[in-house]
């Protein structure tokens, strides 16, 4: 009966402890955010290599390694990340948050950020107080800047620190996590802007009671929400001053490169089976430790910029939210079966026969001593046993699958769950069933093709991709829009391609130079160029009305006579 | 039988709509736009006027010599300085210029027999119109030809007194004789403007100066008239010093033909001008 009593107890403490450990690797919803942008409308903003690539691997990595549900990601990337969908964005995410009862939000954006400030360098110069444009979407747009009143200028079309602020105050989760990888993009006074943020949220009604009036009226109300972020940590690529970069050595912006760089590192170093649950501290430190030990062009990340912490409500914080939950791939050491190292061979012992006892005669006076045993030659120490290392019974051999990866150009370098594979496109590769992140990169060109593939056990899988973009130059008067342009000289990366109206098929995804020339004219334009992404260049050609430049036969009429 | 070919044509229509869009979605670009921005001259309305003023000096000096009927009669030496102004206006390549110059001379005379000697004042009044027209369809990278007309009118006021004593001039009977010359002529001429750079350059030109001509002994009350064929030179370097301000100087060369009847002068001498246009 007491048997009965402890099996069952061991039972329910072993399902207990299954259950508390399925709680804690699967039941903490996490939700997030990710934008990467490396296009932007706007000609003046100069596009960048990586970030979307950037952000398309972290998504992948998380979903893979760091304990997210994709469904639970919003990703937007390029065009798609205008102003208008990250704020869409924000709403879905606080709704996911809502839904899936989310404890730990991040909020990852790769792209342009700017300075708004008193200082005369700034981007935006401020004069007085005012809402600061930090984030640029895709859809930015310099030109759409403003004067206020007190000489500040303004732009709307920038996502403000205020606004980010707000959202990150008002979302439904305990913690969020706000990775930002952009120029300027350490915020001093994060921690009070959301907390001025926490107070309410404003509500907006028509004013009066008139049904006619055209008018709103926003009051502020304390909603006394119990479901907004209490605990927010910002993790920044620079110092608000400071620039931040992107390496072609490197792949990947450098803050970005840290980040995928420890999480993978994390990974290899936790045994299957294991979680290891990440929190903002330590990723901080692991971000840091890395830009003071990696070295690019002579130069260690570290003195080109050094990210920055910003966390609240208090430094304790940073060992209480949480990044991710990384899984451990890594097989456990399997403890050998045998000693690994041979045995000494047992102390050689002389064995003496034990006496016989014989009971003493019952009438003998004096006992003779018993004769002298024998000598008894001290037998050779056995052979020391030849241990053989047992291998360890077969484990059940992980399901494989295999993928055929075809690239149009062939050639791509591969890059496997993070490491580098042998073999280059077009290849059929041999791998563990479930889910991996496969990361392509022709040599040459920063354009890194970042994918997830499901591997069916024991089935093949098909991928061609196609690593070539689209590229159409046209140009047009700006006087009769509707009517073919003026022919103008298109080069691409130095190579004459023809004049305008032209559209360039296949080119290779990546960083381009752009250059025209139209008369005297002549304009360069770094391009990046995305499969399934064409880009059109059109250039508006303006004939001013100026002065012209004045010939040597203008001067004559200079001459008096 | 009709009714699912019906419903097959409706979903291939929708099917071939959805595809259309599609593709159309798929065609999307994303689109930059930059402008390129030109100084065009053919849109450009260079500014075509201009005004302006100058002021001028020539200053004449060195050995000057009579002849009656291509012979010398006497040796000489001229001291003779004119300033002048000038105003104008210009319309693209065409400039119209009014000049007014006032100066003196001072010539000392000997007779080629070496007696007398004689002193001659000069005033000299001028009255100038001039129309210049750059000739931009002929210009080069460093040559702009142009064409000038116009109209001179000269007043000379002259009193030769003579300085050996015991002569006297035939006409007075006395040491001093005065007369007053009016040249009237029409100009037409050519020059060209040579720019080296945008500020430095030579200008050179020539007018032929037919002239009317009439002199007076208002002494005497005598008058003469004739006509003759002169000419006025100029050859200058300049230095445009910045937009519009023009520094000339070089030599100007003037030839008043008043025909056999009435005297003709020629002179050479250093010529300076400084002027300043405004383009609008």
């Amino acid at each position: 009966m007491k048997r009965e009593l402890v099996k069952t107890a061991c039972f329910g403490l072993s399902l207990c402890t299954i259950l508390l450990y399925a709680v804690n690797v699967c039941g903490e919803q996490r939700a997030a955010l990710i934008i990467g942008i490396s296009q932007y409308r706007d000609i003046n903003i100069r596009d960048l290599k990586y970030a979307d690539s950037d952000a398309k691997e972290l998504k992948s990595t998380l979903t893979l390694i760091g304990g997210y549900d994709q469904n639970n990601i919003i990703l937007l990337t390029n065009t798609d990340a205008t102003s208008q969908n990250i704020r869409n964005a924000f709403r879905r995410l606080n709704e996911i948050c809502k839904t899936n009862n989310i404890k730990d939000v991040l909020i990852f954006y790769s792209g342009h950020g700017v300075l708004a400030g008193k200082e005369k360098t700034s981007d935006f110069r401020k004069i007085g107080a005012g809402a600061r444009e930090f984030l640029a979407p895709a859809d930015a747009d310099l030109a759409d800047t403003y004067i206020l009143s007190d000489g500040s200028q303004a732009n709307d079309t920038f996502l403000k620190r205020e606004w980010l602020a707000s959202q990150v105050a008002n979302l439904a989760a305990k913690s969020v996590t706000l990775l930002i990888d952009s120029c300027h993009s350490g915020i001093p006074d994060f921690e009070g802007l959301v907390r001025d943020n926490m107070r309410g949220q404003f509500n907006p009604s028509t004013v009066g009671v008139q049904e006619n009036l055209k008018g709103i009226k926003v009051y502020a109300r304390d909603s006394g929400r119990a479901d907004t972020t209490n605990q927010v940590a910002l993790i920044s690529a620079s110092a608000e001053k400071d620039y931040s970069m992107e390496f072609e050595t490197l792949n990947h912006g450098a803050m970005s490169y840290a980040l995928l760089k420890n999480i993978r590192e994390i990974e290899k170093q936790t045994e299957l089976g294991n979680v290891v649950q990440v929190t903002v501290g330590k990723l901080y430190e692991s971000i840091n430790a890395t830009f003071y030990s990696t070295a690019v062009e002579g130069q260690l990340l570290v003195n080109y910029h050094k990210p920055q912490m910003f966390v609240m409500p208090n430094i304790d914080s940073i060992n209480q939210i949480i990044f991710c939950s990384i899984k451990g791939t890594q097989p456990k050491p399997i403890p050998p079966k045998f000693p690994e190292r041979a045995p000494e061979p047992p102390a050689a012992v002389v064995q003496k026969p034990a006496p016989e006892i014989t009971p003493p005669p019952p009438s003998a006076a004096i006992q003779q001593p018993p004769p002298a045993p024998p000598t008894v030659a001290a037998p050779k120490p056995p052979p020391a046993p030849v241990v053989t290392a047992e291998k360890p019974p077969p484990e059940p051999a992980a399901p494989k699958g295999w993928i055929r990866l075809e690239t149009i150009p062939a050639g791509a370098d591969i890059t496997l769950d993070g490491s580098p594979a042998t073999q280059r496109t077009n290849a059929l590769l041999e791998l563990t069933a479930g889910r991996h992140l496969i990361v392509l990169q022709l040599p040459g060109s920063s354009y890194r093709h970042v994918m997830t593939v499901d591997i069916e056990p024991g089935k093949q899988t098909n991928q061609l991709i196609d690593l070539r973009g689209d590229l159409s130059v046209h140009a047009i008067l700006k006087e009769a829009p509707q009517q073919p342009g003026p022919q103008i000289d298109v080069y691409l990366d130095g190579q004459y391609l023809g004049k305008s109206d032209l559209d360039k098929r296949e080119i290779i995804a990546g960083t381009h130079e752009l250059m025209v020339k139209y008369k005297e004219v002549t304009k360069t334009k770094s391009v990046e160029i995305r499969p399934a992404s064409p880009l059109l260049v059109r250039y508006i050609i303006v004939q001013e009305k100026g002065p012209q430049k004045p010939t040597l036969q203008d001067s004559a009429r200079d001459v008096v006579f | 039988m009709n009714k699912r070919i019906f419903y097959l044509l409706v979903i291939g229509l929708g099917l071939s709509v959805s595809i259309f869009l599609a593709g159309n979605a798929l065609a999307q670009s994303r689109v930059i736009e930059e402008q390129i921005v030109l100084k065009d001259p053919t849109v450009s309305a260079p500014k075509k006027w201009a005004v302006g003023a100058s002021a001028e000096f020539w200053y004449v000096f060195g050995p000057y010599d009579s002849y009656d009927n291509g012979v010398k009669v006497a040796d000489g030496y001229i001291n003779s300085t004119m300033p002048g102004g000038n105003a104008f206006i210009g319309y693209d390549n065409w400039t119209l210029q009014f000049s007014y110059r006032a100066g003196d001379a001072d010539i000392k005379m000997t007779d080629v027999s070496g007696t007398p000697t004689w002193n001659e004042k000069q005033d000299q009044k001028e009255f100038e119109v001039t129309l210049r027209y750059l000739i931009r369809a002929w210009s080069a990278k460093h040559f702009v030809p142009y064409l000038l007309g116009g109209y001179n009118s000269t007043a000379l006021d002259k009193i030769y007194t003579l300085e050996t004593p015991g002569w006297t001039w035939t006409s007075t009977g006395t040491p001093v004789v005065h007369y007053e010359n009016d040249y009237r002529s029409w100009m037409l001429g050519v020059g060209a403007v040579v720019p080296f750079n945008q500020s430095i350059g030579i200008r050179g030109d020539v007018r032929v100066a037919f002239t009317d001509a009439e002199s007076k002994n208002t002494d005497t009350g005598s008058e003469w008239s004739d006509s003759g064929i002169g000419g006025v030179g100029f050859l200058t370097g300049y230095w445009n010093i910045f937009e519009g301000l023009n520094f000339q100087v070089g030599g100007k060369f003037q030839y008043l033909n008043g025909g056999d009847n009435v005297a003709s002068y020629g002179r050479l001498g250093v010529f300076a001008m400084l002027g300043y246009s405004y383009k609008f």
